[in-house]
């Protein structure tokens, strides 16, 4: 008699759910997420939405970055992008702010794809300065468009059928619906012939030219992909907002969000991200909360202002340095160790 | 141009038709074809010439060997062949259909595969999933059917695995599978990397010095998989090669290379014995 899980067809091996714990996390996950509104109140209903958002930006950033290798400084750029496609869009057109946001993520994605056409030619540091260059250049442009105010959305634009989605319940709803929608098209994409080809272009992308992939449209397809997520992330975030202003999508939470992709764990799109959002977004927002306090009644204002900056530098240096594969690994380490418990292999 | 393998379908593969088509070159029933023809290639490095006037073909059905001393310009001029490198001057034919001007990922639809003197494989991918990359070409559907996973796109996946699981089984790759391939030793790394090129289902297959590095246990494994791949799928090979012993064993044809230029050509009896290979060879 057979001892373990064995598949008999390939599409069976190649499916998100393979083991009878994936049917168990997905179950347990579905009810947690959709009783979330429940437990989860006022603050913590923000974090819950707040952390899609950004779930959903890391994601995309995560495909750019963890699959093809492509280091991108620019990605809080596009999120802005996206939001100001929804709020102009909103103000200026009427334009249902829910409905933009398919509209937010075409933009940066287009906007990806203008920013994929230095990886062309240049790689590693080399684009991450081109990166970093289209970053401040979106934000000077961002700036522009309202110099020293946010854009607030209309109200009305934030409602369908008398429901309101700029806050609260039906936002969670809305942000869970677009997140489980395009993490399983991440998904599907990373398990696919793309996300192979993309891994290629990481690796090695001598040889991906050589086995017949296209690298350049492989890249730019990467970016552009990237920026659609960070789009609808932006479009998002800007329907949470009570307004669209460039201070939201600085250099500081590109690296922030480069951060969430190096520390979860680059090359795995879903997870990796996950567990990246959950410690820098959601994770460091409650510590912060709790600590700022304190340090501010111990007179250490400084610190308090700055604690996050060094803490995310040395997490990005120490991730790099010891664990590149990022936490997902660790917990792939401790997963096989209680598998193979009590023996040692 | 494209000829009848580009129609590459699933059903043509569950045929078996490759099977059918190493029969028909054991039997010898069939009239040579020039596949690839160079003709006066010429490949220059800030004045340093490479290739200088290279003109070589690749008949179906043979094993190709070309030799020659380090420097001698054989990767360079298999650079050429695969698009690499576009050569100052000269011409690269396909069946008769000239490529010299087309990308590399192109030639490798048409049936031009290769491998790499340092396997120049995907390191962060296990062995599947690097047989599976050498199929992306002929990939079916577009971003939006991949994010979606349509049926099509399920279809495909699983003819691609089923392709790549059929070269292993060819290649004995079985107990690698799901090995990352930057942990596995040279012999089995070069392995994956012609069951890359095999899965792409070529009509040739260069093989840039396929036993550099190997230990003569791993060569015999290697020489083994590539004459059995020859004889039953009858795929043309082109090795590059500095082992001498493995080329006059192996090869139906040597040419000779040096300092950029083809110095001997023939069967290897008589290519050894050239006055100008043993010059080459033993600078005599």
């Amino acid at each position: 008699m057979p001892a373990g899980v064995f598949k008999e067809t390939y599409r069976a091996d190649m499916a998100h759910l393979r083991y009878p714990i994936h049917y168990a996390g997905l179950l347990i996950g579905s009810v947690l997420a959709l009783t979330a509104p429940l437990y989860l109140k006022g603050y913590y209903l923000d974090q819950a939405i707040l952390f899609m958002i950004f779930l959903i930006a890391a994601v995309g950033l995560n495909i750019t970055l963890g699959l093809a290798g492509l280091v991108s400084l620019a990605h809080a750029a596009l999120m802005g992008a996206g939001a100001y496609t929804v709020a102009l869009l909103a103000l200026k057109a009427g334009v249902n702010a829910i409905l933009a946001i398919p509209l937010a993520g075409l933009a940066a994605a287009g906007l990806g794809f203008i920013l994929s056409l230095p990886s062309f030619k240049l790689k590693g540091y080399y684009l991450a300065m081109a990166s970093l260059a289209a970053q401040f250049i979106l934000e000077y442009i961002y700036s522009l468009i309202a110099p020293e105010q946010y854009i607030s959305i209309p109200f009305e634009t934030k409602e369908i059928a008398g429901i309101f989605f700029g806050e609260g319940i039906p936002l969670y709803y809305l942000a869970l619906a677009i997140t489980i929608v395009l993490l399983l098209a991440a998904a599907n994409i990373a398990r696919g012939s793309l996300g192979r080809a993309m891994k290629a272009v990481r690796d090695n992308d001598v040889a991906a030219e050589i086995v017949g992939i296209n690298v350049t449209m492989t890249k730019a397809l990467a970016f552009t992909i990237g920026g659609f997520y960070a789009g609808v992330a932006g479009g998002l975030y800007a329907l949470y907002s009570a307004g669209v202003g460039w201070e939201g999508f600085t250099l500081l939470v590109s690296i922030e969000l480069l951060g969430m992709v190096l520390i979860g764990g680059p090359g795995r799109v879903v997870w990796g991200s996950m567990l990246g959002v959950l410690v820098l977004k959601t994770g460091w927002t409650n510590l912060e909360s709790s600590l700022n306090p304190l340090l501010t009644g111990m007179g250490l204002d400084i610190i308090a202002s700055t604690a996050k900056y060094i803490v995310l530098g040395t997490l990005i240096a120490v991730f790099i340095i010891l664990e590149p594969e990022g936490l997902i690994a660790v917990l792939r380490r401790i997963k096989e160790y209680l598998r193979l418990w009590p023996y040692s292999y | 141009m494209g000829g009848t393998r580009l129609s590459y379908d699933i059903e043509s593969w569950k045929v078996d038709r490759v099977w059918d088509k190493g029969d028909l070159y054991r039997k010898k029933e069939y009239e040579r074809e020039t596949l690839v023809r160079t003709e006066h290639i010429l490949v220059e490095f800030g004045g340093i010439r490479a290739v200088d006037d290279v003109s070589i073909k690749v008949d179906r059905g043979e094993i190709l060997g070309i030799i020659g001393p380090n420097g001698a310009g054989k990767t360079s001029l298999l650079n050429v062949i695969s698009g690499f490198y576009k050569p100052k001057h000269g011409k690269v034919y396909y069946k008769g259909v000239d490529i010299t001007r087309l990308p590399p990922h192109l030639r490798v639809k048409l049936g031009i595969s290769r491998t790499f003197q340092h396997s120049e494989l995907f390191m962060g991918m296990n062995v599947i999933e690097n047989i599976m990359t050498g199929l992306h070409p002929w990939r079916k559907g577009n971003t939006l059917s991949y994010a979606l996973w349509t049926p099509g796109v399920m279809k495909w996946e699983e003819w691609a695995r089923e392709k790549a699981e059929h070269v292993i089984d060819l290649l004995d790759l079985h107990e690698y599978r799901y090995h990352i391939v930057g942990s596995l030793p040279p012999g089995v790394q070069k392995r994956v990397d012609l069951a890359r090129a095999l899965a792409q289902d070529p009509e040739v297959v260069f093989m840039d010095e396929p036993m550099a590095g190997l230990t003569r246990e791993e060569k015999e494994d290697l020489v083994r998989a590539i004459i059995e791949v020859y004889e039953t799928r009858g795929i043309t090979f082109v090795l590059v090669e500095h082992d001498l012993e493995v080329v006059t064993d192996i090869c139906d044809r040597i040419i000779v290379m040096d300092f950029g230029k083809v110095i001997a050509e023939g069967r290897p009896d008589e290519v050894v014995n050239h006055p100008l290979v043993v010059k080459a060879y033993l600078g005599g």
